[in-house]
């Protein structure tokens, strides 16, 4: 049908691209990444524009495909670009931008390795967030772990066996809580109507004619694997490790990226078939998040090592966006998805520019890079007109509707937040400045990694409606019944 | 004196675990082989007793196949006994550690 | 047009100026840039003062607000908050504040910032920041106002720890803001408490609302915005910030810690004044508060021998003065208190400044004194500032101090131990303003020879400013004469009743002239000898208040960061991850005894295997 082309693209282009750039010798990788990068975004850009614009910008259409190939085994593959999974696609997009330009040590070792693997990864994520089938979103959520174990056990600091082996048992752990969820709502389709179907729809169907207490022990499968990926205090002690040891452009895929898939499929998934499990949940999930946002913010404080800080830092805007998740509602849904693609940027910005700062082991930066830092900063500490801002100002409106302690917990890490972003700033920059490095100038390659974020997060910070319309509304539609 | 099934099949169940414990607990390999036979036998009696039970020579028949098979097997089972008695030199159960780890 | 204007100068001059300061070498020390940088923020605020007064004419010729929506920002489902502004009385009023004393700071430091080596980044920030003081009370609902609220700040951080290469500036720059932050998020949380109350952000629609409901969540809502105001406006117990906040530029100082950015808390108040005239018991949570930190600032401010922490402190402590007025309901009196203290209180820190510019950075009162010949139009000025500020009539302090006392006797909320209060904190403000002015400009000269010698006024760019201030601290009361007040009418907040009768204020205001004149002689006694011997390290240090934040509060926060890092953070959950594979690894041992090798263990497990089948079997069958 119409847009299905568009959405073959979007699956099969990365790997291709990735494909083309096996061949090419290591001294033009970072280059010719960055091309295929721009080029694959503004191509999926087009594309997507001309299939949720096809009839006028007023009215917000999808488009869908099904893959026929297995429909004799019973399995059919459902992939639908509508106004969610478009968002997040182009964020990819930027974001492979943005890590790829952000150098570091895989430059001198590996490139090849490295910019294949950010094209798998990008050709994975976006089947993920296309993926309407339960079956189809997990196999490309296991394997993107993939090439984030490449990127962090072959290109990492040392230290990086332990933590990849830890970051991929905890991950498979969490995602085989899913599988058996997932088997057993396929179980519950098929007691419906005699088919193993594990599309949305049909299995959210299917979960309301089930036991409350089977419905909330299938909920917890899901949550589990949820948990791990965003992630939530306690399942976080695999990313700090993680973040620290990897290359600067492998943690800001991860960070950027990855995470997303777990709030994404929260809100695009858990949320529409357990409707009635989570009202249950609710309350001790919201508390939970919140706590995980003043745990980390906490943490963070302590942290002397740059990087390790801004992993605590995003665990704490990660808790953000699992409470505007919980909460709920079109507002609550909203906000957390808007927030997770805002802090997709302000992450990303920040680990560039903390790795562009360090040379040799020592901090200097130019004025360039500080006042770049700055801004980025800012927008990290949800300074009114970023895109920040608004996304955490939606999440705590929603939370304080539903239980305004949990909301009034998670604003303390607003206020914690400010200190470990301003303690980071003041000790690190300001010596900078009279160190020997502050005349120094940014390179075309690292302002192509810092601009895209910056723009991004303050024009979304000062025009944020229509996204946040595109957003509301598909997960209005989804959310009926969640209200 | 009438006949009961269960006399026979006393005797078969007893041989049979005598049999089992044997091949359990004893460590010459001979000794295992020849309780194996037991057990074999044990079934034998058994079958027979079923066949008297029911009057009709299904339970004969089969008893007839198993010590068939019996002999084939007590043949191959020496066969390896000695092939093993020329590599490792005895016949205990014990030393038989080869597969192990 | 004119009056998105307002707005739009400071901000085209601060985005001007930040580019050209990007550009601009820290080492060149050409002056020419600080006269180009200069002159273009002080015409943007300029022209925001004339499009402020071409504004307020037109509200005075009778529309009662002009109402501007610039654009929508944030927009989903139900909920539309646009970036809309909303000029009426108070916050007319409080613009040209902004503006006009704003635009005379500006002049001033075009002056005093001469050998500054990013003249640029200065004024962009002053410029943004004027700009974001400026949303703050132009804001027609509660996300703009927070726009503003936290855009101010930033500011304020941005200017305190401008001087950022000494770490100690840098610190009190991170240390205001932080605070400003606990501030903040009771804003957040009384916002959205009250779109929860009242179902909508608009300022207006809120306070019309308010007149009908009364019970504890308008009490949790009004208490949460104060703690907003608190952190804003520097009252108890987040006030410790603000004399650390000396560490930035002294027309910063006159600008943000006198003038504006601290009188966003009484603006707030102000603006919502019925939520809290709907909870006696927030109001009576505010007077005291503001008490507290009136007496607290005005006895740090005795001991204090910077003469930027003494105005310093004294701002504190006239806040606390403001609140009080704000908690017995005389909204009117808070707000034209604010407009006279803008005049002084920036008068007077503009004078330190051009005193230290004339003493080579020199800060410490005990080593000034006798700068009278030497600076005779900071002197003259300073003494305007002076008299006003203790309340001398027909000076601009008189008659808004002793509005604030009247009301804080007549109100219905307020009493006779509210009135005492106040006059308790008049009279310490007569002492130590005396003391300060005494010390730093009469008697024989403390300071070094070289140094005093060479003392002379600044050029006209910080006379001027001062001299416009002057004439404003010495004529400005008039606005809010008693019985007869321009402001009070023009204002009409909603207030609390007033319970006792008006001939009753001329007497108290007889009263309170002696008072204030007494404790000035007395204050003058103590003092022309020379400096104290020694200052109590108790007053001088707030009461140990900041001590116990930096030593105790931090400290121990630190601590469970710290222990929560290890205790929990790395035994419990690193551990139990880690504990997770050794459990592998040790079951995975125990079953591989189970492949021994032996030949007999197989059979036995085999047997016991069998036995179990024919067990399961044999049980089915016989059921």
């Amino acid at each position: 049908m119409a847009g299905s082309s568009e959405i073959l693209f979007l699956l099969l282009a990365p790997w291709g691209l990735g494909l083309a750039l096996l061949f090419l010798p290591a001294r033009f990788q970072q280059y010719f990444a960055n091309l295929a990068a721009v080029i694959y975004t503004i191509s999926a850009g087009k594309n997507i524009a001309s299939v949720l614009f096809a009839h006028g910008s007023s009215q917000v259409s999808s488009s869908h495909l099904t893959i026929d190939a297995w429909s004799s085994l019973g399995w059919a593959p459902l992939f639908v670009l509508d106004g969610v999974s478009a968002a997040f696609i182009l964020m990819s997009g930027l974001v492979a931008l943005v890590a790829i330009s952000a150098g570091g040590g895989w430059v001198r070792n590996n490139a090849k390795l490295f910019t294949v693997s950010s094209f798998a990864t990008l050709g994975l994520v976006n089947g993920a967030f296309l993926a309407r089938d339960t079956l189809v979103f997990y196999l490309f959520f296991e394997a993107v772990l993939i090439p984030a174990f490449l990127m962090l056990g072959v290109l990492g600091k040392p230290g990086k066996g332990t933590a990849a082996l830890r970051f991929m048992l905890m991950s498979f752990a969490g995602s085989f809580a899913m599988l058996a969820s997932m088997i057993g709502l396929g179980w519950a389709a098929f007691h419906l109507n005699g088919d193993f179907n594990l599309s949305i729809d049909a299995v959210a169907v299917a979960v309301q004619n089930l036991d409350p207490q089977l419905q909330l022990l299938l909920l917890g499968g899901f949550l589990l694997a949820f948990a791990v990926k965003l992630p939530l205090v306690p399942f976080h002690s695999w990313l700090p490790d993680t973040y620290t040891l990897a290359p600067t452009g492998g943690t800001i895929w991860m960070s950027s990226v990855l995470s997303k898939l777990g709030a994404y499929g929260f809100v695009r998934i858990v949320l529409p078939i357990f409707p009635d499990a989570m009202h249950q949940a609710q309350a001790p999930l919201m508390f939970l998040s919140a706590i995980s946002v003043v745990y980390a913010a906490l943490l963070a404080m302590k942290q002397t090592d740059a990087k390790r800080m801004l992993a605590y830092s995003s665990i704490s805007h990660l808790g953000f966006v699992a409470l505007g998740a919980f909460a709920g509602g079109t507002e609550g849904a909203t906000g957390a998805l808007f927030l997770a693609l805002a802090h997709s940027f302000s992450s990303a910005g920040l680990f560039a520019a903390q790795s562009f700062s360090l040379d040799h082991g020592v901090f200097s930066a130019g004025r360039s890079l500080r006042v770049m830092t700055f801004l980025l900063l800012l927008a990290g500490v949800a300074l009114p007109l970023s895109a920040n801002f608004v996304g955490e100002f939606l999440v705590l409106k929603a939370a304080f509707a539903v239980s305004p302690f949990a909301g009034a917990i998670a604003a303390l890490g607003v206020i914690l937040g400010a200190v470990y972003m301003f303690t980071f700033y003041r000790t690190r920059y300001y010596g900078a400045a009279l160190g020997s490095g502050s005349s120094a100038k940014l390179l075309p390659m690292q302002w192509l990694s810092l601009a895209p974020c910056f723009v991004v997060l303050l024009y979304f910070g000062v025009q944020p409606s229509g996204l946040l319309n595109l957003l509301g509304g598909v997960l209005d539609a989804a959310l009926v019944s969640t209200r | 004196m009438q006949f009961h099934p269960w006399m026979l099949l006393s005797v078969g169940t007893a041989m049979f675990f005598i049999g089992l414990i044997g091949v359990v607990v004893r460590r010459n390999l001979l000794v295992i082989l020849m309780c194996i036979e037991l057990m074999l036998n044990a079934g034998n009696i058994c079958f027979v007793a079923f066949s008297r039970m029911h009057q009709n020579l299904n339970g004969d028949l089969v008893a007839v196949f198993v010590m068939t098979v019996a002999a084939a097997e007590s043949a191959v089972g020496l066969g390896l006994i000695i092939a093993l008695y020329r590599t490792l030199k005895t016949v205990e159960s014990e030393k038989l550690q080869l597969l192990r780890d | 047009m004119t009056f998105s204007c307002i707005i739009c100068f400071p901000l085209l001059g601060a985005l001007i100026l930040g580019i050209l300061a990007l550009n601009e070498s820290s080492t060149d020390r050409s002056q020419s840039g600080t006269a180009i940088a200069g002159t273009i923020g002080t015409l943007a605020l300029v022209g925001a003062f004339i499009a402020a007064l071409v504004s307020f004419f037109q509200l005075m010729h009778g529309e009662p607000t002009i109402d501007q929506t610039l654009f929508t920002w944030i927009a989903l489902a139900d909920l539309k908050i646009d970036f809309a502004l909303r000029l009426d009385h108070l916050s007319g009023i409080f613009s040209l504040v902004i503006t006009g004393v704003g635009a005379l700071i500006h002049l001033f430091s075009v002056g005093y910032m001469k050998n500054d080596a990013t003249p640029f980044r200065y004024f962009a920030y002053l410029n943004l920041f004027c700009f974001m003081m400026l949303v703050l009370v132009l804001g027609s609902s509660l996300p703009v106002v927070f726009l503003g609220w936290e855009g101010v700040g930033l500011c304020s951080y941005l200017l305190i720890a401008y001087w950022f290469q000494d770490p100690s500036k840098a610190m009190a720059g991170q240390k205001a803001f932080i605070m400003n932050r606990i501030g903040d998020v009771g804003f957040l949380l009384g916002a959205f408490l009250l779109f929860k109350i009242f179902g909508t952000f608009e300022l207006a629609g809120i306070q019309e609302q308010a007149t009908s409901i009364s019970g504890p969540i308008v009490t949790a809502a009004a208490l949460l915005l104060f703690i907003a105001c608190t952190g804003k406006s520097a009252q108890f117990p987040l006030f410790t910030w603000l004399p650390d906040a000396m560490a930035g530029p002294t027309p910063v100082s006159a600008l943000i810690h006198a003038a504006t950015m601290v009188t966003s808390g009484i603006y707030l108040m102000a603006r919502l004044s019925n939520v809290f005239l709907a909870s006696p018991i927030a109001m009576a949570t505010v007077a005291l508060v503001g008490f507290l930190t009136a007496v607290i600032a005005a006895t740090a401010a005795l001991a204090q021998n910077d003469i930027k922490k003494v105005l310093a402190y004294s701002t504190v402590s006239q806040l606390g003065l403001m609140f009080m007025a704000c908690g017995v309901g005389a909204f009117d009196a808070a707000v034209f208190h604010v407009v006279t203290h803008a005049f002084f209180k920036a008068l007077m820190f503009l004078g330190a400044g051009s005193v230290i510019h004339a003493m080579h950075e020199e800060q410490d009162i005990t080593r000034m004194g006798g700068l009278k010949a030497k600076l005779p139009i900071t002197f003259a000025t300073f003494a305007a500032g002076w008299l006003a500020i203790i309340g001398m009539p027909p000076f601009a302090g008189f008659f808004s101090k002793d509005e604030i006392l009247w009301k804080l006797v007549s109100s219905q909320y307020g009493g006779w131990l509210y009135w005492s209060g106040g006059a308790v904190v008049a009279a310490l403000t007569a002492i130590y303003m005396t003391r300060l002015f005494i010390l730093t400009f009469l008697g024989k000269t403390r300071a070094e020879k070289k140094t005093f010698s060479s003392a002379h006024e600044g050029p006209w760019t910080m006379a001027l400013p001062l001299l416009l201030l002057a004439i404003l601290s010495t004529i400005g009361g008039f606005l809010g004469v008693p019985h007869s007040s321009w402001i009070e009418h023009w204002l009409s907040l909603p207030s609390a009743g007033s319970v006792l009768s008006g001939n009753l204020e001329w007497v108290l205001m007889a009263v309170s002239t002696v008072v204030g004149i007494g404790f000035a002689f007395y204050g003058y006694s103590r003092v022309k000898t020379g400096p104290e011997k020694s200052n109590s390290g108790f007053l001088k240090n707030a009461w140990g208040i900041d001590t116990f934040y930096t030593n105790g509060v931090v400290v121990w926060i630190s601590r469970s960061a710290q222990s929560l890092d290890r205790f929990f953070e790395e035994a419990v959950l690193s551990r139990f991850v880690n504990g997770m594979g050794t459990l592998a690894q040790v079951s995975g041992g125990a079953f591989r005894t189970l492949s021994s090798g032996s030949l007999q263990s197989y059979s036995l497990i085999f047997a016991l295997a069998l036995a179990v089948v024919l067990g399961v079997v044999g049980y089915g069958w016989i059921k």
